[in-house]
């Protein structure tokens, strides 16, 4: 083994010294972080935890490199291979890791999986961004892009949430071309205005169109989606281009949503994107349908106004946990 | 070196010269390939000079089934990475090329994937479920507790308890 080796095998050691107090701490910090359900003040308090001493800010660069790690697994067959695992003698594999693992690669992974600049919105929280092209973003509640520009492309990275795009004209001598991507695929825009998301729970990207027009190359195959449309893509493939939803994808720009004949289930589940913690929607009054404005960054004001307008209740059941209810289930 | 590390590399060497070209043999009846047992022949001493319990004179009474020992857990090791190697591409193949990894990047996915077998593996079967919907399906909570079953501080113990075991093989 060589000294480089040997050397980093025993930082690891020494790194994994953390009192388990402490690392069950940072476990229940991501616990809680995994699910949306930390604002501000979470982080804050994480911040203050994190800062307490050495070991704690150990723990968190750990917790936070395991949260990149996992961020960038890819799911499908891999899911179910993990899922079945092999079974092994634990007392061998413990001393497997240790030697193989320099600590060093494991830092440093975050930044290797994907190129790029990272920014991020907090939940509840929009971003207005401007890069360094003169291209214009707004970043909507819990997103994460990567921002990529080399000699060849300008590639942004949408790795979670939804952003909005307004594109610029490339400065360079040599135009390149702009593209954003997601995990379902490609959206390049033609001089344009356009949103795209890949929210927490959605299924498929979609893009919406709002000038200009954008192309889709995703599973071998492009669709050009013009002003006023929209495309969904995905595992299930490519849906088609539809019309209309101009008002309502737009809507999120300026901290709105818009419902028409929406069903409630929908709603909750947008409202809920915006708030840490959980809204959840109650069974029975999944599939009521409701329209009209709703102001996503103000939670209490759009409950008031679904209870307002439909025979439902709001329960606060936590601060972190409320449910949309019948209002017969108060009796 | 101390004396008890010069008395262990003794040990190792002696182990070596005396059943190295047996545990070959063993490992090639098992794999198939020459090359892939020589290797493996050469992490399993290379796993005995790093293992705490080769300081343990009782594993040396009987070299071949404590070699034999170790060289079982590294074929199983050996299959377990192919088999997710082989899921990783699939899954990778399934994604748009601008999302692949550069190859550096991607053994340095399979190492995460491994870690993250390992910690996985020593978990109960359900929590081991609760977290991959969570952190590969992408589920909320809530939705996880509907689809196992399950109340919703339960789905968080399980997660809690994933976590803590991935950051502590860290």
């Amino acid at each position: 083994m060589s000294g480089v080796a040997m050397a980093s095998a025993d930082a690891a050691r020494a790194d994994a010294t953390i009192d388990p107090a402490i690392l069950r701490e940072a476990a229940e910090w991501l616990t809680q972080l995994n699910d949306g359900a930390a604002g501000p003040r979470e982080w804050e308090a994480i911040e203050c935890w994190r800062a307490s001493s050495p070991a704690h800010g150990r723990a968190w660069q750990r917790a936070e490199a395991l949260m990149g790690d996992l961020r960038g697994l890819p799911g499908g067959p891999l899911r179910a291979t993990l899922e079945q695992a092999a079974p092994r003698r634990r007392q061998l594999l413990r001393l497997l890791w240790l030697p193989l693992l320099p600590s060093a690669g494991w830092l440093t992974w975050q930044q290797m999986r994907v190129d790029g600049e990272r920014w991020r919105s907090a939940t509840g929280e929009q971003r207005p961004l401007t890069l360094a092209d003169g291209t214009r973003l707004l970043l909507n509640t819990a997103t994460e892009i990567a921002v990529d520009f080399t000699a060849q492309a300008r590639t942004i990275r949408l790795l979670g949430g939804e952003i909005l795009v307004t594109s610029a004209p490339d400065p360079a001598p040599l135009p390149r071309p702009l593209r954003v991507v997601t995990h379902d695929g490609s959206v390049r825009p033609i001089g344009t205005r356009f949103s795209v998301r890949r929210a927490r729970g959605d299924g498929a990207s979609r893009v919406a169109v709002f000038e200009g027009a954008v192309e889709v190359d995703a599973f071998d195959r492009q669709l050009r989606v013009a002003a006023g449309q929209r495309l969904d893509f995905g595992a299930q493939g490519m849906g088609p281009v539809e019309s209309g939803g101009g008002v309502s994808d737009e809507a999120w720009t300026q901290g709105m949503v818009v419902a028409r004949r929406m069903r409630l289930a929908d709603l909750v589940a947008e409202l809920d994107r915006y708030h840490p913690g959980f809204l959840r929607c109650h069974p029975d009054v999944a599939d009521l349908r409701i329209s009209g404005t709703f102001p996503a960054l103000a939670r209490e004001r759009s409950l008031q106004l679904l209870a307002e307008t439909l025979p439902v209740q709001v329960r606060q059941r936590s601060a972190y946990w409320v449910t949309v209810e019948p209002i017969r289930s108060a009796a | 070196m101390s004396d008890a590390s010069a008395a262990l590399q003794q040990h190792v060497q002696t182990l070596y010269s005396d059943h190295h070209g047996w545990l070959r043999a063993w490992l090639r009846r098992r794999l198939g390939c020459g090359e892939r047992a020589a290797d493996l022949a050469q992490d399993t001493f290379v796993r005995v000079l790093s293992s705490r319990q080769a300081a343990d004179t009782a594993a040396w009474r009987e070299p071949r089934a404590y070699l034999t020992t170790i060289a079982r857990n590294l074929v199983a090791d050996h299959w377990r990475r192919q088999e997710l190697e082989r899921a990783y591409l699939e899954a990778l193949a399934a994604q748009p090329e601008a999302l692949a990894p550069s190859p550096e990047a991607q053994l340095l996915i399979m190492e995460t994937l491994l870690r993250i077998d390992a910690c996985l593996a020593a978990l109960p079967a359900l929590t081991r479920r609760i977290f991959l919907s969570s952190q590969l399906d992408g589920l909320v909570y809530a939705d996880i507790a509907e689809q196992q079953g399950v109340s919703l501080p339960t789905v968080k113990r399980h997660m809690s308890q994933a976590f803590l075991a991935c950051l502590s093989v860290a």
